[in-house]
């Protein structure tokens, strides 16, 4: 098993805590490395997150980008994500905006 | 109203920021060495994405303001986004605020920033939004954001003096008689022999009438107002006036609104009882033509002399007021004036019909038209909705509403303001603009600015 915590942004810990996530950092335990796997592991475990992080196609959602440590992995679409490994942080952007 | 002070020349720099980059769009974040503690600094975001596919559709949802104008609306970069997290977490500091400027805005707190904000932000964060539209004296509002609404905070710069100790009489000071109040007005309204003042700052004027107002020695006021550039007064508003003055039958009405229907409105609840007296209000804003018989702008170029009167500040419009007879109308008359009792959120039943009586951010072009040319309201007064914003007699207070109105209320309580060293009370302004979105321009909604400020869309309507 593959652990991997996802960074959530802050403005999205509401609605975490009402499905009973805790705090911004939440550790995955992956059973595949690759994207689609994230992918099952957030669908399957943590849907309310899933509806905020993907798309319909099971790419980001538009407007929401990643990186995994220090690394951005551009936004939108399906990211070219290098294999997850184990202790990797996962951070979710989103863009700030005003109007 | 809660209170956010800003650390020494903290604010001046983020102001000399944005002010270095307008006309273009600043955004970006104020940091901490604390979780929810003061600001100690700021980053601007150069990327904007504002345009990129899939925001340019969404912002132009917004409204045809958002199509007209591609600047209006920012959404900073991933990468810059990531660069900023990483360096704020290595510095370990955290994000406490958010700002953006507006270029053509007052720095009032939108729908769509109330959206964009819940959206992005996150409501543990403040937000201040910085003003342009006077890009030589920029305007900076602070608020909280809740799921129930906005509210504003005071913004506080810790290296100038408050409101309360401004306006404290300095001790040993002494009192002065009421005859010395009457010598020194009388001093500064003498006029030439065409009426005009001799005296050019219509600040001091004015602070000075205040003084003699204030003792409320009605036949001290008397004299007053028939003195110097007063002399005249019944004269003038006659032969300049009278003629496009509506007289209005006072009444009690419903002001303000319900709390949990304000989002994101500022200041407007709750909605209680007003009486107000008979009063004239004028069918049109002061046009240029008119604000020209005025000596401190008798060289004033008149392109159309049907335009409003704009660039005007506060002292300078009460002073025209005063001379031509007349007086600002305060919040409470113009509101009654505007909203005549109605439920409604405009003067008409909905924003579909807003077209019809006003020049505002979907049909005004971002100008400014000339006066009447639209329908007016049930009362037959003109562009009370959009065009140009109109000052208002009174001090501006987000909690004016909370206490006892009684008959005819007039705020001359202090209020707040923060700006290099000369700290005012805020004078009200209603109406909205020719950039102002439907929202703005609603017979409730209610913005403020400092009495010597001034904005190409800020006019002024006489009332008696």
């Amino acid at each position: 098993m593959t652990t991997i915590t996802l960074e959530i942004p802050l403005q999205w810990e509401d609605m975490l805590s009402a499905a009973g996530e805790t705090g911004q950092q939440i550790p995955l335990g992956l059973g595949a490395l690759d994207w689609d796997g994230f992918v099952k592991e957030l669908t399957e475990n943590h849907p309310d997150l899933a509806k905020r992080l993907l798309s319909d196609s099971g790419g980001l959602a538009p407007g929401i980008a990643i990186a995994v440590n220090e690394e951005m992995f551009g936004s939108s679409g399906v990211p070219k994500v290098r294999p997850f490994e184990h202790g990797d942080v996962v951070s979710v952007i989103i863009p700030f905006s005003g109007g | 109203m809660k209170t956010l002070v800003f650390p020494p020349g903290l604010m001046d720099r983020v102001t000399a920021s944005i002010r270095k980059r307008h006309p273009v769009k600043s955004f970006g974040y104020f940091i901490s060495d604390t979780k929810a503690g003061i600001p100690t600094d700021f980053i601007i975001f150069e990327g904007n994405n504002r345009n990129a596919r899939g925001w340019k559709e969404e912002f132009e949802s917004f409204g045809q303001y958002f199509v007209d104008h591609s600047d209006a609306g920012f959404v900073a970069t991933p990468e810059e986004i990531w660069k900023f997290k990483k360096e704020t977490r290595a510095r370990g500091m955290f994000e406490v605020g958010v700002f953006h400027s507006h270029q053509r805005h007052p720095a009032n707190f939108s729908r769509v920033d109330y959206e964009m904000h819940m959206k992005s932000v996150g409501k543990q964060l403040w937000h201040v939004i910085f003003s342009m539209r006077t890009s030589d004296y920029p305007q900076a509002r602070a608020f909280e954001i809740y799921d129930s609404g906005v509210s504003e905070i005071r913004l506080l710069d810790s290296e100038k003096p408050t409101t309360e100790e401004r306006l404290a009489r300095p001790k040993g000071i002494p009192l002065r008689d009421k005859s010395t109040l009457l010598a020194d007005a009388r001093e500064l309204l003498r006029s030439d022999e065409n009426g005009l003042p001799l005296h050019v700052d219509p600040q001091t004027t004015i602070a000075a009438i205040e003084d003699v107002l204030s003792t409320d020695d009605q036949s001290l006021i008397a004299e007053l107002l028939s003195t110097g550039i007063f002399r005249d007064r019944e004269r003038r508003y006659d032969e300049f006036v009278a003629e496009d003055m509506i007289p209005l039958k006072g009444g009690d009405f419903l002001m303000g609104t319900d709390r949990g229907k304000s989002r994101p409105y500022c200041g407007e609840t709750p909605k209680h009882h007003v009486t107000v007296r008979d009063f004239s209000i004028g069918r049109f804003v002061i046009t240029d033509a008119l604000f020209s018989k005025w000596s401190l702008q008798s060289n004033i170029h008149v392109k159309d002399r049907t335009q409003p009167k704009v660039n005007v500040t506060w002292y300078e419009a009460k002073l025209f007021a005063l001379w031509m007879g007349c007086r600002l109308l305060t919040e409470a008359e113009w509101e009654f004036a505007c909203s005549r009792g109605e439920e409604w959120q405009w003067c008409c039943k909905s924003e579909s019909d807003l077209v019809e009586h006003a020049w505002y951010s979907e049909n005004s072009g971002g100008r400014i038209h000339p006066v009447g040319l639209k329908k007016p309201n049930s009362c037959g007064v003109f562009d009370m909705h959009g065009n140009v914003w109109e000052w208002c007699e009174d001090n501006y207070d987000d909690s004016f509403y909370s206490r006892p109105a009684g008959v005819a209320p007039v705020n001359k309580g202090p209020g707040f303001r923060n700006k290099d060293g000369a700290q005012e009370t805020n004078r009200v302004t209603r109406g909205g603009c020719m950039h102002s979105h439907a929202e703005m321009c609603r017979s409730r909604y209610r913005f403020h600015e400092p009495p010597s400020f001034s904005a190409r869309d800020l006019g002024f309507r006489l009332c008696r």
